[in-house]
């Protein structure tokens, strides 16, 4: 919904009905450092003037990512120019569209087709080709989390080690937003899942819920180092830890096996045993879904991925995402929970 | 006369028509082969149901993975007491209503590493035998399935070589080694043999040279004359087969004085690639640099020099880095893997620090390189087709002359202590127990 206020004074009355304004609230950096610290929320009007091919998008919800904290601190590749909006995936609806644009119409529902976007704000006027609509009837809090996590799943399971059904992916970060969806998809494909998690008090409700989502087995690290030996037939090992347990994952791989690494949680280097390389001929590889979205040959396999999770959402196949609901106004709570826990994922709804 | 007492025989062996004598060499614990194996003899079924054969042995040698199984350090698991043996020829004697494949007096070795071999009768699956040329000798039989398949599949299946490629390897007077040299003349390869120093070393050099040996060296010798070695396939193939490099590319490695090392040095300056090299310091290590760069290297750092300057000289270079060679793990590792431009490969040959390999999550996330390894050759192919063609292929060169056993000495099988102590004592060439009596009458030696 617009305010139809007159821009002050710039283009005349004769154009006023066509020149308006949207105020805008979105949360803003200056500089690098601790988020909490210099991210700030600011208003702004912005031109309603939609180009060629751009779209004005009224966004709906975003979380907050590890990769966006990264962001903000500067340590993240992708570096947006400064003062930048931070988040880096959301979903909003369109509200106008260019004249050139023929993809997107008024009323789509829209998550970034790339990062770097800025999505921790109410509306903004982006390139259409920056955006990329999903299916309609998908929950808000899905799409909001459809960008990232769901599609870092689906490719590692699908890009390497050709899986077929029955054989066995193991995992670290099992209870990581990536692993719940890793096992999730796993399930659903035909495939078996063992997934190793940190110990913790609360480890046997842990376990119980991993397995409920369908996880074949659930360890903490040190059950792992045990039983890890009578693990057979391993064909894929997804990391996001590094250290130790990448070492232990490496050493579960079997002939031909590929240990992925798309995170690094632990921030110690991923570790590999000499034997792995030399006697199973293993390989190691990286995964970033970033990248991955980039490259213009994967367009094709973008929509697929798409319609898959679009349809195993609307079936129910998927756990609704846990997420502590939060104003713009939080943004200094949000972040520095978003940098002490990760049970559940800081969204901000406009 | 004759006829009545071959009319007897016949009757004792129809009263005996389910049962014969059969004499074996077990154990009944791990330990020691010259202390738990023992001669025994004992009455066993002659009877063969469907698919199973009775066989007569008639000889076996003693492998070093036969010691290590009596000695209870190989990873293979049976119920005691356990009958040696891993490999072996014989005859068929009788097949079961359901056996197709095979008829008495057909010539068989076994296939598996746990048919009881070490028996002058037993019964099998007809699945353990496969049937051999009749032409075949003896001993050659006897020592089929398990060196010169090891070294056939060694040279064919792992690296693309042309002739005129270069093998190298140790143990070669082993029964491996020896079917290595002989097979790599056969396939128009060189090879460069490492064996153990000894007394009249060179009598061995010579016997190693006539069966197709290009070089032989003892283990000091070689390590003295490292530089003059150019190819050795592991450099070649890390340099060759993993990232298509263009001359002027950049490779970096660490180990770089090591045998491999200095192969990656001169090859990459044979096909004009720039090699960066990782050393360990030392004192004089001014010495080790100038010897290396003689060799062609064009950057020499010790792994403190590249930590505290290889940022700074990375950003001087003009062309990206897609290869890194590992042989040693670790924080050299880490450096190496972390100068990789995106999309580079990292390959680990080896791992002299004993520690595993570090590399980052960056690298991995960030910069998309790929990790792999060398593949070692102790997995055989696990096609039958192929297989079948391998063994059609070793059974001929075998008949021809053109691929000899190992030398060896034979024993019959109340002599296997003294078979024992001569396999435990090394250095003798390999013992062949000979099994069944008629064992003499197949060999030709």
């Amino acid at each position: 919904m617009f305010s139809r206020t007159l821009l002050k004074g710039t283009y005349g009355i004769r154009n006023a009905s066509r020149f308006v304004s949207t105020k805008t609230k979105h949360i803003v950096y200056e500089e690098y450092g601790d988020p909490p610290k210099v991210c700030n929320l600011k208003e702004a009007l912005i031109d309603d003037i939609v180009k060629e091919n751009e779209a004005l998008v009224k966004f709906v919800a975003a979380p907050i990512n590890p990769a966006d904290i990264n962001q903000i601190q500067g340590v993240y590749p992708v570096k947006p120019p400064l003062p930048g909006v931070g988040g880096n995936e959301g979903c909003g609806i369109i509200e106008r569209v260019g004249k050139s644009v023929t993809y997107l119409k008024p009323g789509d529902l829209v998550i970034p087709s790339q990062s770097g976007l800025g999505t921790w704000r109410t509306s903004g006027i982006v390139e259409a080709s920056k955006l990329y609509s999903i299916d309609k009837s998908v929950p808000v809090h899905f799409a909001a989390t459809l960008n990232v996590n769901p599609p870092t799943a689906y490719r590692m399971l699908k890009d390497f080690g050709h899986l077929k059904p029955g054989d066995t992916v193991i995992q670290n970060a099992g209870n990581s937003a990536v692993g719940q969806y890793v096992i999730q998809i796993a399930r659903i494909r035909g495939l078996k899942t063992v997934n190793v998690v940190r110990n913790r008090p609360t480890i046997d409700e842990l376990k119980n819920e991993l397995k409920s989502l369908g996880a074949n087995e659930v360890f903490t690290e040190e059950e792992f180092a045990k039983e890890s030996r009578s693990l057979k037939n391993v064909r894929l090992a997804l990391n996001a830890v590094g250290g130790r347990s990448s070492l232990m994952l490496a050493k579960t791989l079997d002939d031909d096996g590929v240990m992925v690494t798309y995170g690094g949680m632990s921030k110690q280097p991923v570790q590999s045993p000499t034997g792995a390389f030399i006697f199973k001929d293993i390989s190691l590889r990286g995964f970033w879904m970033s990248h991955w979205y980039t490259k213009k040959e994967n367009a094709k396999e973008r929509d697929a991925m798409f319609k898959d999770l679009c349809e195993w959402i609307n079936a129910k196949e998927f756990a609704p995402p846990k997420v502590v609901e939060r104003s713009l106004e939080q943004y200094e709570e949000a972040l520095k929970m978003a940098m002490e826990s990760s049970d559940a994922k800081q969204l901000f709804v406009m | 006369m004759f006829l009545y007492g071959k009319f007897l025989e016949n009757v004792k062996i129809g009263i005996r028509m389910t049962h014969i004598w059969s004499r074996c060499i077990q154990y009944e614990k791990h330990g020691p082969p010259n202390e738990v194996l023992s001669l025994h003899k004992s009455e066993i079924s002659s009877e063969v149901s469907s698919n199973k054969v009775l066989v007569k042995w008639l000889a076996s040698p003693i492998n070093p993975l036969d010691i290590n199984k009596i000695e209870g350090t190989y990873p293979w698991k049976k119920e005691f007491p356990i009958v040696g043996g891993s490999e072996g020829t014989g005859v068929i004697e009788k097949v079961g209503n359901n056996v197709h494949d095979l008829k008495p007096g057909d010539s068989v070795v076994s296939m598996g590493i746990g048919v009881p071999l070490w028996n002058e009768y037993c019964v099998v699956d007809n699945s353990q035998l496969m049937k051999i040329d009749s032409r075949l000798d003896l001993i050659s039989a006897a020592t089929l399935i398990i060196n010169p398949p090891t070294a056939y599949a060694m040279l064919k299946d792992y690296v693309d070589l042309d002739a005129g490629d270069i093998v190298i390897q140790n143990a070669a007077n082993s029964g491996v080694g020896r079917s290595v040299i002989q097979l790599a003349k056969i396939f128009g390869l060189k090879s460069i043999n490492l064996i153990r120093d000894r007394p009249n070393v060179q009598e061995l050099k010579n016997e190693l040279r006539q069966l197709g040996a290009d070089f032989v060296f003892t283990e000091e010798e070689f390590r003295n004359d490292a530089t003059l070695i150019i190819n050795p396939p592991t450099a070649y193939a890390m340099l060759k087969d993993y990232v298509d490099l263009d001359a002027g590319d950049i490779v970096i490695q660490n180990a770089a004085n090591s045998g491999v090392g200095r192969s990656v040095i001169q090859l990459a300056k044979i096909f004009g690639l720039k090699s960066i090299n990782l050393i360990r310091d030392r004192p004089n290590v001014q010495e080790l640099k100038n010897e290396l760069r003689q060799l062609g290297a064009d950057f020499v750092f010790t792994e403190e020099e590249f930590r505290n300057d290889g940022k700074k000289f990375l950003t001087s270079l003009s062309k990206p880095i897609r290869l890194a060679i590992n042989g040693v793990g670790d924080r050299s590792c880490l450096a190496i893997s972390s100068a990789l431009s995106a999309g580079g490969t990292l390959i680990t040959y080896g791992g002299m620090s004993k520690k595993s390999h570090l590399i980052s999550t960056s690298s991995f996330v960030f910069k998309n390189i790929k990790a792999v390894g060398i593949a070692a050759g102790w997995l055989l192919p696990q096609k039958p087709g192929k297989v079948q063609a391998m063994f059609d292929h070793i059974q001929k060169l075998c008949i021809n002359g053109q691929l000899k056993p190992p030398p060896v000495e034979t024993y019959e099988m109340e002599q296997f202590s003294k078979a024992i102590n001569r396999a435990l004592e090394g250095k003798h060439g390999k013992q062949v127990l000979l099994l069944h009596p008629d064992s003499k009458l197949k060999n030709k030696l």
